[in-house]
């Protein structure tokens, strides 16, 4: 009977010995995949445009990319550029606030308005059949902001309580001191792109009003269409909408923050009752357009780019000191970074530390060719998966805008990452020299100083949080 | 290629399907697929049917907690080759606990489907065989600095801690949050993992939804050479329900190491998808989604005594939640912004909602929708969210008719229900520093 059954059993399963069962299948070759590229032209009015037409859904979604963000913020009013995006969306045209967010709200369009270091990007997502009217109101936000002096005053207050509450989140902190503390005094990206207290309660109308001139016009601006629109009726309405724009816009003029290769700088930032202590590292990395870019990516993928990377591996899942560990590369045209950060809890700050340090040391020697593989494989994925939703195509895209690259950069890109090789990584690395690197610690500074102090010994500085 | 949603176009409206076959294996599991072949992606999703309302008493976290032990390796993959095995080739995964639920999800080329579904299989069919004191251990490190990052360093995360409890007794499904307390976590034994994971992570008790760019015969053929062999279990007698319909504590004070008070008024709702639920979802839109708001005119704009408000409604299997949390603007307590909510409340359920706020949440609603399913993982948890909380996986066209059929009765119904008496609050108040002659701004701290 036994036999009859076990017979049944194979039947099912023609792998007698069940090693199908004990050991994980081959895994076929990567399907191809080429990225949609978008079509490129023009407004009447000569604004760019970057199209792709997605059937199938009966949305669209728009972004403009404007240059400028917070970096062309005025020295005393840090902020001004972030503030003066989210009052356009604070009543334009004949609207006032209140009917701008009714109509807007009544076509069931979304619009909103993203601030970043240096772009703005203002987005619409709207129905198909409502294309129109939504380009209607989101043209009067980019074209005929109001800037109401009441508004300003309601939306100011709610920013500074936006801003008091970032004081209070530890990882918030720390993001905005290392910001400072790595660009230097001065530098465009030195402030955070929210702004400070003081900077928000200093901006008058006439500021948003100067901020938004300066940097809304349409000569330099990119609009990225994705969605069920075709071509013809799409450049009608944006012309329809849009094309009266006119007017140039300033670029702010980025350089590369000086940093000495003397050794890293070392600091803490006093954060009293954490239950964690927020350690973040940054350094110099590639710029945009520079051929060691992608390989720096890939690089920074097998350092702090995915669940089994070698930040997270150790300081989660074998050391069980944080919730997560990342690391990533920025760039601009500039110049770039690659920044890494983690939250430990408290009484482990001091070994967290070094570990994160030692492995910052390590990843200058290289990668392997299964990290090398992994890290490649992780860019393809992420880069199909952007190509799912039309709002992430249009963001991916927008992103390559505002950072003045062209929309085949996105495959060249990937074409790149696929032949890179290791040397190709050990290369992209070398920019990245803890020598240069800005090392942040936000904690609660009576409990943890001591420690940390000891276990990476040299020139700590305490410097105060921001307000 | 079969279209990935199909969209008819009716006089004035659009019915949403999601085109998907669904069948049991012989052993329980429930497969639904969803071919999408648009890009060369797939993704998986597989639903468990245990959540946090499910922990033992002293146990608050342990779902969680073992959620993230499934991905503590097997006896044929130890430690990390879950992660790494499909890392290695661009595929990657998440998983998240709800109070109902455990779902856990991978997202990747489509070549790592078959590497996917034996995964998954792998460690439901025997992962407790490989389950160590030291993976416990571990893992339970790293929740409780999830619960450290997410809950008490986190400006107002004392109040998502206070939420349950105040809502429920401590006997109810829902009585204790998610993420669990530290005690409770250090509780945890090598014995409540083998036998939590024997209980719940069978065939019969979870739901597999495979979408994208694949073959459905190929798929079933591999569904069923690693899921089919794994054996059925009956499942326990789920805990009972006390009937809840008002909070446990009207009125709870907490501080917390933030600048500006907040209060969060609560009230307990028809369960998800039962008759009410879709009206109090309505209400919430027209009391509280975007600058036009009733919430957002009355205490931003015109009496100027919040510089936020929101207003949400979370539908849960065992019973849902209505929230309105707001901040009081300087020199303003969060007493008067109750006073005010609780008014506004009163106006729509005399009144009802105008013509006006009817079109907009329609509209809102068919384009949410509409958006809601346009991406694969979404469209994949949407499957599987349905077939677990509405009954079956085909609800989407019928849950938005649920929102179509709403007339200005059910709000007024739904807002008639959350009168003071019903009321729970939260206010959290900023701790008084040494340092600090303050006393914040709110003069309610004062009293």
């Amino acid at each position: 009977m036994i036999a009859i059954l076990l017979a049944l059993a194979c039947a099912k399963h023609p792998d007698t010995n069940m090693t199908h069962l004990t050991h994980p299948p081959e895994v076929a070759p990567a399907p191809a995949f080429t990225p949609v590229s978008p079509e490129v032209l023009a407004l009447s009015n000569g604004v760019k445009l970057w199209y792709v037409h997605r059937p199938g859904l009966p949305l669209v979604s728009l972004q403009l990319v404007v240059p400028g963000g917070s970096a062309t913020d005025p020295a005393d009013a840090p902020g001004t550029a972030s503030l003066t995006d989210s009052m356009l969306l604070e009543g334009a045209g004949d609207r006032t606030s209140s009917q701008f967010a009714a109509e807007s709200d009544r076509l069931a369009i979304d619009i909103s308005v993203a601030t970043w270091g240096v772009a703005s990007l203002a987005s619409l997502d709207t129905h198909t059949d409502r294309l129109d009217e939504g380009l209607a109101l989101f043209a009067d936000a980019i074209l005929r902001p109001r800037f109401d002096a009441a508004d300003l005053d309601r939306v100011r207050e709610s920013e500074v309580g936006d801003l008091k509450e970032a004081a209070d989140d530890p990882r918030s902190v720390s993001a905005k001191v290392l910001d400072m503390l790595y660009y230097g005094d001065g530098h465009p990206l030195a402030h955070p792109v929210s702004g400070t207290i003081a900077g928000i309660e200093a901006i008058t109308v006439e500021g948003l009003r100067t901020s938004w001139s300066q940097r809304f016009g349409a000569g330099h601006a990119t609009l990225v269409v994705v969605g069920d629109v075709d071509k013809e009726t799409l450049i009608a309405a944006l012309d329809k909408h849009l094309g009266s724009w006119k007017g140039e816009g300033i670029q702010p003029s980025l350089t590369a923050p000086e940093r000495s290769a003397d050794g890293a700088q070392m600091y803490m930032v006093d954060h009293p009752g954490t239950s964690q202590t927020s350690l973040r590292v940054v350094m110099p990395a590639p710029a945009l357009g520079h051929d060691h870019l992608v390989p720096a990516q890939l690089g920074s993928i097998v350092l702090g780019g995915t669940f089994t990377s070698r930040l997270n591996r150790l300081l989660r899942e074998e050391k069980g000191y944080t919730y997560g560990a990342r690391a990533r590369v920025s760039a601009w045209p500039s110049h770039g970074t690659l920044s890494a950060s983690t939250a430990v809890q408290q009484d482990v700050s001091a070994p967290a530390l070094k570990d994160l340090l030692t492995e910052l040391e390590r990843y200058t020697e290289g990668v392997d060719g299964e990290e090398l593989i992994k890290a490649r494989s992780a860019k393809e994925t992420r880069t199909i998966q952007a190509m799912t939703a039309r709002s992430d195509v249009a963001s991916i895209y927008a992103t390559l805008a505002a950072g003045g690259q062209a929309p085949g950069d996105l495959n060249k890109g990937l074409t790149q990452a696929r032949g890179t090789k290791i040397a190709d990584i050990q290369a992209g690395i070398q920019a990245s020299s803890l020598s240069q690197a800005v090392i942040l610690v936000v904690g609660d500074l009576s409990e943890i100083r001591e420690s940390v102090e000891a276990a990476v010994p040299g020139q700590w500085t305490v410097v105060p949080a921001p307000e | 290629m079969i279209p990935s949603i199909l969209i008819a176009m009716t006089t004035n409206a659009h019915a949403i399907d999601i085109p998907h076959e669904q069948y049991q294996l012989d052993n329980g599991l429930n497969v639904i697929l969803h071919e999408d072949h648009d890009l060369p992606q797939v993704v998986v999703n597989l639903w468990y049917g245990v959540g946090a309302k499910d922990e033992q008493p002293g146990r608050s976290g342990f779902a969680h907690l073992f959620e993230h032990l499934m991905f503590m390796g097997t006896v044929n993959l130890p430690g990390s080759g879950f992660d790494e095995r499909m890392e290695a080739f661009g595929g990657w995964n998440n998983a998240w606990t709800s109070e109902d639920a455990t779902d856990y999800y991978e997202a990747g080329p489509s070549n790592l489907l078959e590497t996917f579904i034996w995964l998954e299989a792998d460690r439901m069919r025997d992962l407790g065989r490989a389950m160590t004191q030291e993976k416990l251990d571990l893992q339970r490190d790293v929740v409780r600095n999830e619960r450290r990052q997410g809950v008490e360093d986190t400006p107002y995360g004392i109040v998502w801690e206070a939420l349950n409890p105040a809502l429920y007794p401590p006997e109810h499904p829902y009585g204790h949050t998610v993420i669990g307390s530290h005690e409770d976590l250090m509780a945890a034994t090598l014995g409540d993992v083998t036998s939590f994971f024997d209980t719940w992570y069978v065939p019969n008790n979870a739901s597999l939804v495979i979408a994208g760019d694949f073959d459905s015969e190929q798929a079933k053929a591999w569904i069923e050479q690693y899921f089919g062999n794994i054996a059925k279990k009956d499942l326990p007698e789920r805990r009972g329900v006390p009937i809840v319909d008002k909070p446990v504590q009207p009125t709870r004070e907490e501080t917390d190491n933030v600048a500006l008070p907040m209060t969060l008024m609560t009230w307990h709702t028809p369960a998800a998808f039962q008759a009410g639920d879709a009206g109090n979802d309505l209400t919430a839109s027209i009391l509280g989604d975007g600058k036009a708001s009733r919430m957002y005119e009355r205490l931003v704009r015109n009496d100027k005594i919040a510089i936020e408000v929101d207003v949400w409604h979370y539908s849960q299997l065992l019973g849902s939640v209505f929230g309105i949390s707001a901040k009081p603007a300087d020199g303003h307590t969060v007493e008067e912004i109750e006073a005010a909510v609780l008014e506004e409340i009163a106006r729509l359920a005399a009144e009802g909602p105008t013509d006006a706020e009817m079109e907009r949440i329609l509209n809102q609603t068919e384009v949410a929708f509409i958006q809601g399913l346009e991406g694969l993982q979404s469209r994949a948890s949407a499957l599987n969210r349905y077939r677990y909380m509405a009954g079956r996986p085909d609800f989407a066209e019928s849950d938005l008719q649920r929102y179509r059929d709403l007339t200005k009765d059910d709000v007024k119904a739904a807002a008639s229900k959350l009168t003071e008496d019903r009321v729970s609050r939260i206010r959290v108040r900023p701790e008084k520093k040494e340092d600090d002659q303050s006393q914040g701004t709110d003069k309610g701290s004062d009293q």
